[in-house]
């Protein structure tokens, strides 16, 4: 398995190699050629897929190393008897987190190559090479269990972005592009000594001291830090406070939050299709990955202590960013506005840091790729037919396309949480399990739910509804009757512009799957969170495990186990750790505590392979 | 603590009663092209059997009936069994909204006959009935969220079923959106149930068991209860949230009559009712509820006073109606708590009847009108319509409440539950003293514009449609005949087809039979509606409720059937001829008139405060997007440009030893901080 994970990987890679080197002049083999090896990574993934083991809680498919219990193979020069020199390995695994972000990955790019089937006529192959370099890009940066892989990954998914929305963008596609590109590179070097120091406290602090890359271990062995400091987070000045901070942006741009969301609409709008899709459907997860698996898996106390500059960046994100799809008048604008709406929701729950929360988040994640996958394929199918996406220019399509009505009518209430499509299944958590970490946000964020429904049934209402109205074809510009005359404009079928095709196969073919995805994760959740728990599950232990540490720090009488608003919130945590003023403890007891915190730090460094003993801290937790 | 209780056969099959119509539906949606004009069977067939089903589950109705069917969603702390409910109240709402609907989905077969999307209608009603009995069956409140919302949503897609017509098209986002604004306040009341319900278990019965026994904080009680009022208002059209439903007719009629009478507004009083065991905890939220649907009955039937579209002014008087049922579900105080769930859900459940018939029959003349609604453009229609005048004429009785019809049974319950309140609260009594007396001004008001509805229709000389009417509005014409041409092609002015002609009249018969019922009852169980209060006293936690002693108040019965035949009397001198009376009226109260016209102005306002509000701040937010959060960070971004140009671009002075000595020693730097690194290595 594991080296069916490694080809899934590498498969569009190579595809995308073929298409460099195989002649073709008029593009047609090469979409073909895309096409086969998409569907041959899908069919991989789904193999995967059903080979997962809901009950697992580590990464799957990886080739552990039986000796060393080190995943996949040395890449970076190592030696195994010293123990010296830096140890970073080409691992790949999957668990709860990364799996269906990897399957959508697949599945997007098949609906991305669908929606370029007709509408991409130059340079065809380049166009679909770097479609599929980037999915390697994505499924690898998913799939990695190291960090220094990650964040190549991570980089090398900015490369295939950058030429496809600077070669086959809008009419301000250079300057769309150079923008994504360095703010995105701005904030990744950031998180790329974000990385680094987390290796080097690792590194240091660790029970051990071993230099180590792998995620799996730094998540494990920075929860179990012997270093007080890192667990003292009252200032922003603190370790783990800088470090989440770092790792922080260059995730909030790619994810992205308020207020650095304003290269999204701008790069969505000047994308092809093809790229707006595979952007908005799998890129901005990312970001929200990575903020799950480095800073709540890595700095958990890091989040819980800015919870209150997330959660309102967040908040302000969902209001702001549904307030602003509404005055949109482009389609586009309008959707990719709604995500940094969405992704605000996201972010939210991430950081209740409660299981609810971030069961929900992450099914979110899944969720809005599915939704604004499918919506933006939507659009992609409109501008198509009338190089338009001014929904002032049209109206009525549901008299000319009844088939995209529904698609984008499904697509569009899913995205607005309504209960039976998936979106509700994982916005309702999010603000339960935000709910429990401060009533207020949770309050304030659900407004969103009302603004959602509002700026996507405006757009339905202007596209889809009123006598059909379509935009010029030709170019000529006698679409453009003046919205007034709508109430009596005749609709009847024989309009100048009736040459507009219905939906071909290629569009069916990509839209379908997601609807019934859409369909199905809200019609029976069940098993889909099911495949999610055991991870998140991890990942709520590490932080209450931390939370219990920092708190013996604290109070370092011995196993004095209070009760405290363990599923409960970050921020009660936060402001009952603010309300204590911390006392200076006298260094003749200093030896006392310290032993407590190693042995319970190697509790923690126990937990993932005795369920029994993290159960009896997660207890404590609570 | 249920172990003892072991589900029957018909309790563990009680899913059946909304996946019979979601088959139907999909049935529909499937074979669509197939199907054609027989689109209408497989839903039929799911609605009729799912009838049969709840006509089943009647039987074995018990406070603590539950099945759980499926484990549906799982997330964290969150967790949802599809869990069903078969008590009273439930059985008694599955029975009415498959009834009914059944009906009003045959009287549809004709309605929308030879209509090009002929299938997605029916596949909507299957859906719209599959929403509503989950609703109704489900022992979870976010389950029930989930239907409730799903009832919103086939309401949209309903109303704004003639896609191409732009009143159509905004009539059913208002829907949507007025209603996800309730659902925020119902959404909020589930988030905070869940965060203090032991175990975060949303369970009806675990949440009522912990209210009762003191684990829910009072203050909790009442903020939750006013949530859930705030979902109500908005689902059962009170204020403040009641301006979607007259707009609801943009749908075609049976939709109407299926929102207005059967589903969708009946919601926010089942949840309500559902949660009485709670909410009866909280006097004050009560007492707020009951003033509420005072205010909403008396302002809803003050606007259909003036109306002059048929349609809209049933839509008016469904909201004042309901208004009635928030009267008595407040009045559910101290001792008399039952009393009230029962006069609310024995109004629903006779509204139903008489409320679905009145609207088929307003179909049934716009059917025959050519889809022509207005009253001033037809009149004395009694000749040309006889089954459809007849069947009217019952169901306006009833809402009239005229004795002994069912309405006459129902608005006394309530006038009786809002008295009793008044003597069982302790210190909200004032309140319930003017709800009392303003519900039976509003009940004179009531009899006066159905009177006035009907005698416009059927009375007078005989006078039909015609495009060169002078109330007949410029475009009306052309856009009705262009609806039309979406519909069927017919003579105008001819009796509807048996097929929908025998749904009127089974309504008709119901809302007769209702009465008479209650009226062999009375001497028997000691009361008119005593045989429906035995039936919903199954319910969980219902017998906990007070009891209290319910006589029948003649002094209440006599004044409301008084005010009753003086409504109509008054309408029949005003309206039977036409006479000079009506006219008169109008000038002698002109601003109250035009006020009443206008819907006092209620659309105009919130259009005004809070739509503008949301329009200028997203526009406000544009703008900030591209003028000042893109700004900003481009202008942070060139700083570092500054810095280079300042200060970096003096390094770049192309001498080769200058660049040498830098590099070595920032080499000498690194190897230093790695040495040291390295030291500090035990």
């Amino acid at each position: 398995m594991a080296t069916l994970l490694a080809i899934t990987i590498f498969l569009p890679l190579l595809g995308s190699v073929a298409l460099a080197l195989i002649p073709d002049r008029d593009g047609r083999t090469s979409r073909r050629v895309a096409m086969a090896v998409a569907l041959a990574t899908l069919a991989c993934s789904v193999v995967l897929l059903l080979a997962f083991r809901p009950s697992v809680e580590g990464p799957q498919f990886s080739a552990a190393d039986k000796a060393t219990g080190h995943y996949g193979l040395s890449w970076v020069g190592h030696d195994p008897n010293t123990r010296g020199g830096p140890d970073i390995r080409v691992a790949f695994g999957l668990d709860g987190l990364s799996l269906w972000l990897f399957v959508l990955t697949s599945l997007l790019m098949i609906t991305a190559i669908c929606s370029s089937w007709e509408s991409i006529k130059d340079r065809v192959a380049a166009h679909y090479g770097f479609l599929l370099a980037l999915q390697t890009g994505l499924l690898g940066l998913f799939a990695s269990l190291d960090i220094v892989l990650f964040y190549i990954f991570f980089e090398f998914t900015l490369i295939p972005l950058f030429f496809l929305i600077g070669i086959w963008g809008g009419p301000q596609r250079r300057r769309a592009s150079v923008t994504f590109f360095l703010y995105t590179l701005a904030g990744s070097l950031l998180t790329l000594l974000g990385v680094i120091a987390l290796v080097v406290v690792h590194y240091q602090f660790s029970v051990d001291k071993t230099l180590t890359f792998s995620i799996p271990e730094l998540t494990q062995g920075l929860a179990a830090l012997d270093w007080k400091p890192w667990r003292e987070v009252g200032s922003w000045g603190s370790p783990q406070v800088l470090i989440f901070l770092l790792l922080l942006a260059g995730f909030a741009i790619k994810v992205p939050m308020f207020p650095v969301h304003t290269w999204l609409p701008l790069a969505h709008v000047e994308a092809p299709t093809a790229g707006s899709i595979v952007l908005a459907g799998v890129l901005l997860k990312v970001g929200s990955y990575g903020l799950l698996r480095f800073n709540l898996g890595m700095t958990p106390l890091g989040a819980q202590a800015c919870f209150p500059l997330i959660a309102s960046l967040a908040v302000i994100g969902i209001i702001y960013g549904a307030l602003t799809a509404l005055a949109q008048t482009d389609i586009k604008r309008l959707v990719a506005y709604s995500s940094v709406s969405h992704m605000g929701f996201i972010v939210l729950g991430l950081f209740s840091l409660n299981q609810t929360g971030i069961d929900g988040a992450v099914m979110q994640m899944i969720n809005h790729g599915l939704t604004t996958g499918a919506l933006f394929a939507c659009v992609g199918v409109i501008y198509e037919r009338y190089h338009t996406r001014s929904m002032n220019e049209m109206s009525g399509l549901w008299n000319r396309m009844p088939l995209l009505a529904f698609f984008l009518m499904l697509a569009s209430l899913g995205s607005a949480a309504l209960p039976g499509l998936n979106g509700f299944v994982g916005e309702f958590p999010i603000l339960v399990g935000s709910y429990a970490a401060s009533p207020t946000t949770a309050v304030l964020a659900a407004t969103g739910m009302i603004l959602g429904a509002f700026y996507l049934l405006w757009m339905i209402r202007k596209v889809l509804f009123g006598p059909l109205k379509e935009p010029a074809t030709d170019g000529h510009g006698h679409g453009h009757e003046p919205i007034a005359s709508a109430e009596t404009h005749d609709h009847n079928h024989d309009h100048a512009s009736s040459s507009v095709p219905p939906l071909g196969w290629h569009e069916i073919v990509g839209l379908a799957p997601l609807m019934f995805l859409i369909v199905a994760i809200g019609v029976y959740p069940r098993p889909f969170f099911e495949q999610i728990q055991p991870a998140t599950r991890a990942i709520v232990r590490t932080i209450e495990a931390e939370r219990q540490m920092a708190y013996e720090d604290e109070h370092p009488q011995p196993v004095q186990r209070v009760r405290r608003r363990g599923g409960g919130g970050g921020g009660g945590g936060a402001a009952a750790k603010k309300a204590e003023p911390k006392k200076a403890e006298p260094s003749k007891k200093d030896a006392q505590p310290k032993a407590n915190t190693k042995s319970e730090s190697k509790k923690a460094a126990a937990v993932k392979s005795e369920p029994g003993q993290a159960s009896s801290i997660e207890k404590g937790g609570r | 603590m249920e172990l003892a209780y072991e589900p029957g056969f018909f309790v563990r099959n009680a899913w059946l009663i909304p996946f019979f119509p979601l088959l139907g539906a999909l049935v529909t949606a499937i074979g669509a092209r197939r199907l054609r004009g027989a689109a209408h069977l497989p839903v039929w067939a799911g609605i009729g059997l799912a009838f049969l089903v709840s006509l089943g589950t009647l039987a074995s109705a018990d406070h603590s009936a539950k099945y759980t069917v499926f484990e549906w969603l799982s997330a964290g702390n969150l967790e949802v069994p599809f869990q069903v409910r078969v008590d009273g109240l439930s059985t008694m709402m599955l029975s009415m909204v498959t009834f009914v609907s059944g009906l009003v989905a045959i009287f549809a077969a004709g309605y929308m006959h030879g209509d090009p999307s002929y299938p997605r209608f029916f596949a909507l009603i299957g859906l719209f009935v599959t929403s509503m009995t989950g609703l109704v069956l489900s022992n979870n409140y976010l389950l029930t969220y989930v239907f409730w919302e799903g009832v919103g949503a086939c309401s949209y897609l309903l109303i704004g079923f003639w896609y191409s017509r732009p009143s159509a098209a905004a009539a059913a986002m208002k829907a949507f959106l007025v209603n996800r604004v309730g659902d925020f306040g119902f959404a909020i009341a589930i988030f905070w149930l869940w965060s203090v319900s032991p175990g975060h278990d949303l369970s009806y019965d675990s949440i009522f068991a912990a209210a009762e026994s003191g684990a829910i904080p009072t203050s909790a009680i009442a903020g939750i209860s006013l949530l859930l009022f705030w979902g109500a208002t908005a689902k059962s059209a009170q204020i403040p949230l009641y301006t979607w439903l007259p707009d609801a007719m943009e749908g075609p009629t049976p939709v109407s009559a299926l929102i207005h009478a059967a589903t969708m507004v009946t919601a926010g009083v089942y949840l309500l009712a559902r949660s009485m065991p709670m909410v009866a905890m909280a006097p004050g939220v009560q007492a707020l509820i009951a003033a509420t649907g005072c205010a909403t009955a008396l302002l809803a039937a003050a606007i259909a006073l003036t109306q002059n579209d048929l349609k809209r002014v049933m839509a008016y008087s469904t909201v004042s109606q309901l208004g009635y049922m928030f009267m008595a579900l407040g009045s559910g105080v101290g001792d008399v708590a039952q009393l009230a769930v029962v006069a609310a859900m024995f109004h629903l459940f006779t509204h139903a009847f008489f409320k679905a018939l009145l609207f088929l029959a307003s179909g049934s003349v716009m059917h025959a009108m050519g889809d022509v609604i207005d009253m001033r453009r037809f009149r004395g229609l009694r000749h040309r319509l006889p089954i459809t005048y007849l069947t009217f004429a019952v169901g306006a009785l009833a809402l009239a409440a005229f004795p002994p019809l069912s309405g006459f049974f129902s608005k006394d319950e309530v006038l009786g539950a809002i008295s009793g309140a008044i003597h069982a609260s302790e210190s909200y009594s004032w309140v319930y003293q003017i709800v009392y007396w303003t519900a039976l001004v509003t009940a004179f008001m009531t009899a006066f514009y159905t009177g006035r509805a009907f005698f416009m229709t059927f009375h007078g000389p005989e006078k039909l449609p015609s495009p060169n009417d002078p109330e007949a509005p410029p475009a009306d014409a052309h856009a009705h005949a262009h609806a039309h041409d979406e519909g069927h092609h017919h003579e105008i002015g001819h009796e509807s087809p048996p097929i929908m002609a025998i749904p009127l009249m089974i309504l008709a018969g119901c809302t007769v039979l209702i009465g008479l019922i209650c009226l062999v009852a009375w001497p028997i169980t000691g009361g008119p509606a005593e045989w429906f209060a035995g039936h919903l006293e199954k319910t969980l936690g219902f017998e906990a409720l007070g009891h209290g002693e319910h006589g029948f108040s003649w002094f209440t019965a006599t004044l409301g059937t008084l005010l009753g035949v003086g409504g109509i009397a008054l309408a029949y001198v005003m309206y039977a001829e036409p006479g000079p009376l009506p006219a008169r009226m109008k000038e002698r109260f002109g601003a109250l008139y035009r006020a009443s016209l206008n819907k006092f102005y209620v659309d105009e306002f919130y259009d005004a405060t809070i739509v503008a509000t949301v329009r200028i701040s997203a526009s406000i937010s544009d703008f900030v997007d591209t003028y000042v959060v893109d700004r900003l960070i481009t202008g942070i971004a060139l700083i570092p440009r500054a810095i280079g140009r300042a200060r970096l671009a003096l390094y770049q002075n192309g001498l080769i030893q200058f660049y040498a000595a830098s590099s070595a020693l920032c080499v000498a730097f690194l190897l230093l901080f790695l040495v040291l690194l390295g030291l500090q290595r035990p």
